[in-house]
């Protein structure tokens, strides 16, 4: 686990850095979520809906839909696949639960990678994804923050 | 700062659809190259809107329909909202790049310019700390922000008039002493600012420009942008999109009318409690338990001043029927808190 400013990059998971995403592979699967980054620019989350299981997204479509600040916007997936799972249970029972736990219980969906697809952005690992994600930190001159309560 | 143009596009009144569609196909075009663009415009009908995340029957739509007011859904947040040709709408939509990071910074940040044309055109306005554009202690620009492809879009209006009566009457209020409530919450917290549009679309156009580094450009659709406006004229008159997602009950009755100031309502067993809550205090309650055994009144009025919990602790030490209630005022915590 690498912190910078504030924010945790568990070593264990690739990163799409331009989208603030991490993805772990589990066999032919991959859990995407919000980095420590992401969740500290969105702010408290109010609300999220997501792509419904069987589903298909392209590379760059949106997987879910949050709402923070009065403001709603997409995740994107860094890849085309099918919708797996959807994590609605967590945020059902905690609306902050990626806010508190953004690396683990605060994941946003499982889905089924399209093999064939180009990754919509190149993900990063371990060395070259943290030290892409410090740049990209001080670029947007920010520390990262969870909720404690 | 670029030294590249602002797009300025005042479309004046359109129709109640328009007013909504036209900044939506905007976005679409400035994710796809469209330059930064500031646009003004006055529904000329009166309709209702609602958040891309909120529930329909929000709305009492059994009313709405017979009243003549359609319902659309925006891709920004926030609750169901009355609009009118009292209120002059202004929406900055620029490159996801060119915003602040954060997102309530960003949203703060794109209302600040439209700060400084209030206090252009002689009012008095500034931002509370919870983003709500105020004179004193009451509101008078609705916001919504949201993040379209690659554009961010922060909307907001001059309510130059303001009815606080149709306001009320088109949410699904539980009981008619709610919504009058409501409506009273909203002429507390809630004030038309009457200023020319004209000068304030004057005002805001330069404070946009001055604090982006932008220059001023009166524009108008490009042609994919005109193509969008046709398309999303459909999505939004289609009843799947106005109806939204599934999302289930939250087990309460509750209604914004400025950041930090809710009208809650919850009901079990044949108990209830209305709370107005204001700077996290209880400004007004009303109570219904039968086990209160007359001392409502008396219990109401000591409950003014507290916050939800200490008002639940309090109800506790009020027997079997104080349970109750306090029990009711912890599911109202927890909807305030979320």
């Amino acid at each position: 686990m690498t912190v910078y400013r504030g924010c945790s990059l568990p070593d264990d998971r690739a990163y799409d850095i331009e989208g603030d995403l991490w993805v772990r592979l589990e066999g032919d699967l991959a859990r995407l979520g919000m980095t420590d980054v992401a969740q500290t620019r969105m702010g408290k989350m109010v609300s999220i809906l997501f792509k419904r299981p069987g589903r298909t997204v392209r590379a760059g479509g949106s997987v879910a839909t949050v709402e923070s600040a009065k403001w709603v916007g997409p995740i994107h997936s860094p890849f085309s696949g099918e919708i797996v799972e959807p994590n609605e249970a967590a945020f059902s029972a905690d609306i902050l639960v990626a806010n508190r736990d953004p690396y683990e219980a605060g994941w946003i969906t499982l889905m089924r990678p399209d093999a064939t697809s180009e990754p919509f952005r190149s993900l990063l690992e371990a060395d070259a994804a943290f030290s892409a994600y410090k740049a990209r930190i001080d670029l947007l001159d920010m520390s990262c923050i969870r909720c404690a309560d | 700062m670029s030294n590249g143009a602002l797009r300025v596009i005042d479309f004046g009144p359109v129709s109640p659809l328009q007013s909504q569609t036209l900044w939506h196909a905007i976005a679409h075009g400035v994710s796809a190259g469209s330059p930064p663009t500031l646009a003004f415009m006055q529904p000329d009908a009166p309709y209702v809107s609602i958040g891309f995340h909120r529930r329909l029957d929000e709305i009492d739509g059994t009313y709405c329909r017979a009243a003549g007011l359609p319902i659309y859904r925006r891709m920004v947040g926030g609750g169901p909202v009355y609009l009118d040709d009292g209120q002059i709408f202004f929406q900055i939509i620029l490159p996801l790049a060119m915003a602040p990071p954060v997102r309530s910074q960003a949203v703060r940040t794109l209302l600040a310019p439209a700060v400084d044309a209030f206090q252009a055109v002689g009012i008095d306005a500034s931002i509370e700390p919870a983003g709500d554009v105020v004179v004193g202690d009451k509101k008078i620009c609705g916001h919504g922000a949201g993040q379209i492809e690659n554009a961010v879009v922060v909307v907001g209006n001059l309510i130059t008039r303001f009815d606080h009566t149709a306001a009320a009457r088109i949410v699904a209020a539980p009981d008619e002493e709610s919504r009058a409530e409501f409506e009273a919450l909203m002429r507390r917290y809630v004030t038309p600012t009457p200023a020319a549009a004209t000068a304030f679309a004057a005002a805001a156009t330069m404070a946009y420009a001055t604090r982006l580094g932008l220059q001023p450009v009166d524009g108008q659709l490009s042609a994919l942008e005109t193509e969008k406006l046709a398309e999303i004229d459909e999505d939004f008159v289609d009843d799947d999109w106005v109806r939204g997602s599934e999302r289930a009950p939250t087990g309460v009755w509750q209604v914004k009318v400025k950041a930090g100031v809710f009208l809650i309502t919850a009901r079990a067993g044949g108990s209830s409690v209305r709370v107005s809550i204001g700077a996290g205090r209880i400004l007004r309650v009303s109570l219904s338990d039968r086990g209160l055994n007359g001392a409502t009144k008396g219990t109401e009025k000591s409950l003014i001043g507290m916050s939800v919990s200490e008002a639940s602790a309090t109800l506790t030490r009020f027997g079997f029927g104080g349970d109750r209630l306090a029990g009711l005022l912890q599911t109202i915590e927890q909807a305030v808190r979320a």
